[in-house]
């Protein structure tokens, strides 16, 4: 044992270089695979801490319209008391939803701002469904009263500080006074329930609407349900109390384990990206690998001698495969102590290109297995392999220094060179393409203008909504300012929809349609395109325009919409149909436009300020000015559009990144394995290229045949690689609804890389080599 | 042909200077075979290198053929060394991977000859050499008289005015020694220069002159015989 120690301490050290190219790669592999194996277990972490999450359920309703499904989650109100009492099978439920008009909590003086997520409202069984730890109150009082109004722990500390908070008072924005009645714990980050504050529906007006569809319902089934039988069951409750409503369809029931990763019809999202990690992480250790046994058995023929002395002195076979599994498994160690620390470094900077809360520890119980994993893996597949290879040697011909006997071994280490670089041509393509479609996502012109135009939310500011049409004139009186506009929900994401019908649309079916009210100037400033009809006019007679898009005419089937009237009885709608507009996106791009009834508003939740053209900053003092005289209790929150956007999409960005940095390690690791053999190779060849010099054999000949041995592997490997990625590449664009199409230069671009990654790697060591005098060569013997 | 003047080479190594020729001078003309002799280290291999432009020196002057080398880049003395010089060395030097045919083929092919070429003065120079029959062979396959006989046809294949030989016959018994220094000699009477570093008084014995060194610098020089086109 001690003696092993010694020669694996000799031999780390007498051949640094390889040693420190298994290290390096196998401790960057290591920290990449834990670093994606903490984001897995996130993402797998999704509201899994509930006690009843195993039967908690999230409603989602199912309708096909004109044969495309249609899967909605927000529900009206009432839903989920109906279907608690009125479904045996549902044990608890709780309708959550937002409640949009909040915008500050007061206690004197003391003011809690929030976004309108921040503030959300339920059912008063709430907690019956989700069990929150209770820092006041408790779970049976937790809404004694109508106006009850329950806070976080962080919550509570701004308005109180460390005093007690239950039943003191709390003014609102708009007007109303709530008493504390709980404060719980803030929800873990990986909740989907996020809030500073929670009413209940009891005060509010929504509790009895079954037109509106604006909360979540979730269920807490007997774990003997059925859901499809259940769903049917709530599908006709639904309907026996809202005659507007058709059970044509059972509703779906979500598992709440599943809402973070699944999209509501069950259709993979989230988990997409899980997968690709998963593989990513794999691949990863499985590259590091394949360098260890390659430089393993490639320097086989230098440890032959050692091997057969030691077989002539007596050793035995098992006795020198414990020697070369204690190098691998010495070796694995060191890699892990680095990765370690690479771990505690990095893990800062890996929060914040994940923007999840991540931490590393060692101790983790998933960390470990995940050592514990690769470690066996790199000891069977790095260690035992290369220690049976060489523990096979035959004493006898391993002192001949005629290298051809162990030449049929190449092939193995052939195809380990081909693996490894099909999944580096995978990478590289993939990287290219993912990239390309977001780039697209990113310059797609999205039917309306986004530069230089801010938004200011106003939803949850009463008194900015009150006086829109002052503070519009205002504005648009301001330096730099070149247009104001408002509209209900800010036009990128528009999630208000509602049940529509038109003259002759079918009786026995029924349409939904996003709405969104926009004020008379909109169209023009943002410069959206018109394909017939006309936009508002300024008269009186826009109260009573109907605008839609073209996907709308497309759903209704109709060839004159100019002519034809469309009733939304949700938005007080029933009007001839004015103008049609070019489909723009108002919702994620992964999702086709869809329909989309436009309407002038009765209260407007957005500002929209377009900005002139280098002219931002005045732009937005000006708007300061007129805030601070206008709306002075509120802050101002502005946003640029372009921001929206990518706060929109910022889960594809870093998703995108965080994969682009992963597939950046594994071609990292495979050039440095490729850099590893290269430079054995052109070591074990120093003779050879002494006397080809010496004969007249250039620099470039000599580089030439270093390495066309490898580009040869690399081109079998990219012939491989590249259908596969592409294959892969296909299958998730599909997922988006506006996608590029993967380009004839994308695949060139993808090989070209590779090929010049793998001349670079290769042909640094090929030149040294070329470049050495040969006369130190020839006399090598 | 070749007229070195004061030329001195300085091996460095961290801390020791090492003079392995010290204002050398030599002149060797076209047609003559020159054999050097001297004990281990007195520099007869260093002075062979670069006159076989393998190496470069760090004084002095070499005239190759009235040419200044002493300040050609590798390329240079690459394109002028594969034109002119051959080489054998006491190892041999084969390339093991590479068949006999290969081998003497490889300076061919850096002259860019075409492959047709190639083949006819390859087979030509194997004949010559009585290896014909062993030309698909790799070299392990072959005696050590045999595999300097296929050293010494890659060495004159490309018909080099120069020969270079480095103790040619260390390696090989005395039957195999003696037939090696009969190809050489025999090359010598078509018209090649030959300088061959030596142990062997036996084998200088073939040359028209021995020249004798001691730490880097000529001590005698012995003329055996007139070259047959000697124009001294």
């Amino acid at each position: 044992m001690y003696n092993s120690l010694k020669i694996l301490l000799r031999n780390l050290y007498r051949n640094a270089l390889y040693t420190w190219i298994n290290v390096i790669g196998l401790a960057v592999s290591l920290t990449a695979a834990i670093f994606i194996s903490l984001w897995v277990q996130d993402e797998y972490s999704y509201d899994r801490f509930y006690e009843q999450i195993d039967n908690m359920y999230v409603l989602v309703e199912h309708s096909i319209e004109n044969g495309s499904d249609d899967y909605r989650e927000y529900l009206p109100v009432p839903l989920a008391r109906a279907v608690k009492s009125e479904v045996p099978e549902v044990t608890a439920a709780t309708a959550v939803g937002y409640e949009w008009f909040l915008s500050y909590l007061d206690f004197e003086g003391n003011r809690l701002f929030g976004e309108f997520q921040d503030f959300m409202i339920a059912d008063t069984t709430f907690f019956s469904v989700f069990d929150m730890e209770f820092v006041e109150g408790s779970p049976a009082a937790a809404f004694p009263e109508a106006n009850s109004i329950i806070l976080t722990d962080e919550s509570a500390k701004i308005l109180f500080g460390n005093e007690t908070a239950l039943g003191k008072l709390l003014k609102t924005n708009t007007d109303n006074v709530f008493r504390v009645s709980a404060v719980v714990k803030k929800a873990p980050r990986n909740s989907m329930l996020q809030f500073k504050a929670m009413v209940s529906f009891e005060q509010s007006n929504r509790k009895e609407r079954w037109g509106q569809w604006t909360s979540r319902c979730l269920v807490v089934l007997n774990p003997n349900a059925d859901i499809n039988i259940v769903g049917k069951k709530i599908a006709e409750v639904h309907s026996a109390h809202n005659s507007g409503y058709k059970a044509d369809y059972p509703y779906i029931l979500q598992p709440l384990s599943k809402h973070h990763l699944y999209a509501a019809d069950g259709s993979e999202t989230g988990i997409k990206n899980v997968r690709i990690f998963i593989f990513t992480a794999i691949s990863l250790l499985i590259l590091a690998c394949i360098n260890y046994v390659n430089l393993v058995t490639a320097r086989a023929k230098k440890r032959a001698k050692e091997v057969g002395l030691r077989k002539v002195m007596g050793a035995n076979r098992p006795r020198l495969f414990w020697q070369m599994t204690v190098e691998a498994i010495a070796l694995f160690f060191i890699a892990v102590i680095i990765a370690v620390m690479l771990l505690y470094l990095l893990t800062p900077y890996y929060r914040v290109l994940t923007a999840k809360e991540l931490s590393f520890s060692l101790f983790d119980s998933g960390t470990l297995q995940i050592i514990l994993i690769s470690f066996l893996s790199v000891v069977i597949m790095a260690g035992i392999y290369p220690a049976l290879f060489i523990a096979s040697f035959k004493p006898v011909e391993a002192f001949k220094s005629n290298q051809s006997e162990y030449k049929s071994r190449f092939s193995f280490r052939r195809s380990l060179i081909v693996i490894q670089f099909t999944c580096s041509a995978m990478f590289i393509l993939s990287t290219i393409v993912m990239t390309g479609q977001q780039r697209y996502m990113q310059t797609k012109n999205l039917g309306y203008e986004k530069e230089n135009i801010f938004s200011i939310d106003i939803l949850s500011n009463s008194n900015a909504m009150n006086h829109y049409e002052v503070i519009k004139q205002e504005l648009t009186r301001q330096e730099g300012i070149a247009g104001v506009s408002g509209s209900e929900q800010n036009i990128m994401d528009v999630g208000n929809f509602a049940i529509f019908s038109w003259d002759g649309s079918p009786e026995d079916a029924y349409f939904s349609t996003a709405t969104v009210g926009l004020d008379r100037n909109f169209f023009d400033m943002m410069n959206m395109e018109f394909i017939s009809g006309h936009g508002f006019k300024g008269t009186p007679a826009d109260s009573s325009y109907v605008f839609v898009n073209e996907s709308l005419v497309r759903l209704m089937g109709v060839n004159d919409p100019l002519n034809t009237t469309i009733s939304v009885p949700g938005a007080g709608i029933n009007n001839k149909i004015v103008g049609v507009v070019r489909d723009f996106h108002f919702r994620h791009m992964s999702e086709p436009v869809g329909g989309i009834v436009m309407y002038l508003p009765r209260n407007y939740w957005t500002i929209y300020v377009k900005t002139q053209a280098g002219k931002v900053r005045e732009a937005i003092a000006g708007t300061e000015k007129v805030w601070k005289q206008l709306v002075p209790d509120f802050p101002l929150t502005y946003k640029f559009m372009d921001e929206t956007f990518d706060y929109l999409y910022q889960k594809d960005i870093r998703t995108g990144y965080l994969f682009n940095a992963f597939a950046i390690i594994a071609i990292f690791i495979s050039c440095l394995g490729l850099f590893g053999l290269a430079t054995y190779t052109a070591e074990t060849r120093t003779k050879e290229i002494g006397i080809r010099k010496t004969l007249g054999a250039n620099i470039l000949s000599i580089v030439k045949m270093l390495s066309k041995e490898f580009i040869v592997l690399v081109g079998i490997a990219v012939v491989i690689g590249i259908p596969i990625a592409l294959y892969f590449a296909n299958k998730t664009l599909q997922s988006y609804a506006y996608r590029i199409s993967v380009a004839w230069w994308m695949i060139l671009l993808a090989i070209l890389i590779v090929f010049v990654l793998v001349i670079l790697t290769v042909s640094a060591q090929a030149v040294k080599a070329a470049r050495a005098n040969p006369v130190k060569a020839i006399k090598t013997e | 042909m070749i007229k070195i003047t004061d030329l001195v080479k300085i091996y460095r190594t961290d801390e020791v200077e090492t003079v392995a020729l010290n204002k050398f001078s030599l002149n060797v003309s076209e047609g003559e075979f020159v054999a050097i002799m001297g004990p281990s280290g007195c520099g007869k291999s260093t002075l062979l290198n670069i006159i076989g432009l393998l190496d470069e020196m760090d004084e002095g002057s070499f005239l190759f053929n009235g040419t200044e080398i002493a300040k050609f880049n590798e390329n240079k003395r690459s394109s002028l060394r594969k034109a002119n010089i051959g080489f054998v060395f006491q190892s041999f030097n084969l390339i093991d991977e590479l068949t006999v045919f290969e081998n003497v083929e490889l300076p061919l092919v850096y002259n860019k000859v075409k492959a047709s070429e190639r083949k006819s003065r390859v087979e030509e120079v194997l004949d010559r050499m009585q290896i014909m029959h062993r030309r698909k062979h790799f070299p392990q396959q072959l005696s050590g008289g045999q595999q300097q006989r296929a050293a010494i046809a890659r060495a004159v294949v490309n018909k080099p005015k120069l020969i270079l030989a480095d103790e040619p016959t260390g390696n090989l018994d005395s039957r195999n020694g003696a037939e090696v220094m009969d190809l050489l000699t025999q090359l010598n009477n078509q018209g090649t220069t030959v300088i061959m570093v030596t142990h062997s008084e036996h084998d200088a014995r073939y040359a028209h002159r021995i020249v004798r060194m001691l730490d880097g610098q000529t001590v005698t020089e012995d003329f055996l015989k007139e070259a047959a086109y000697a124009s001294l």
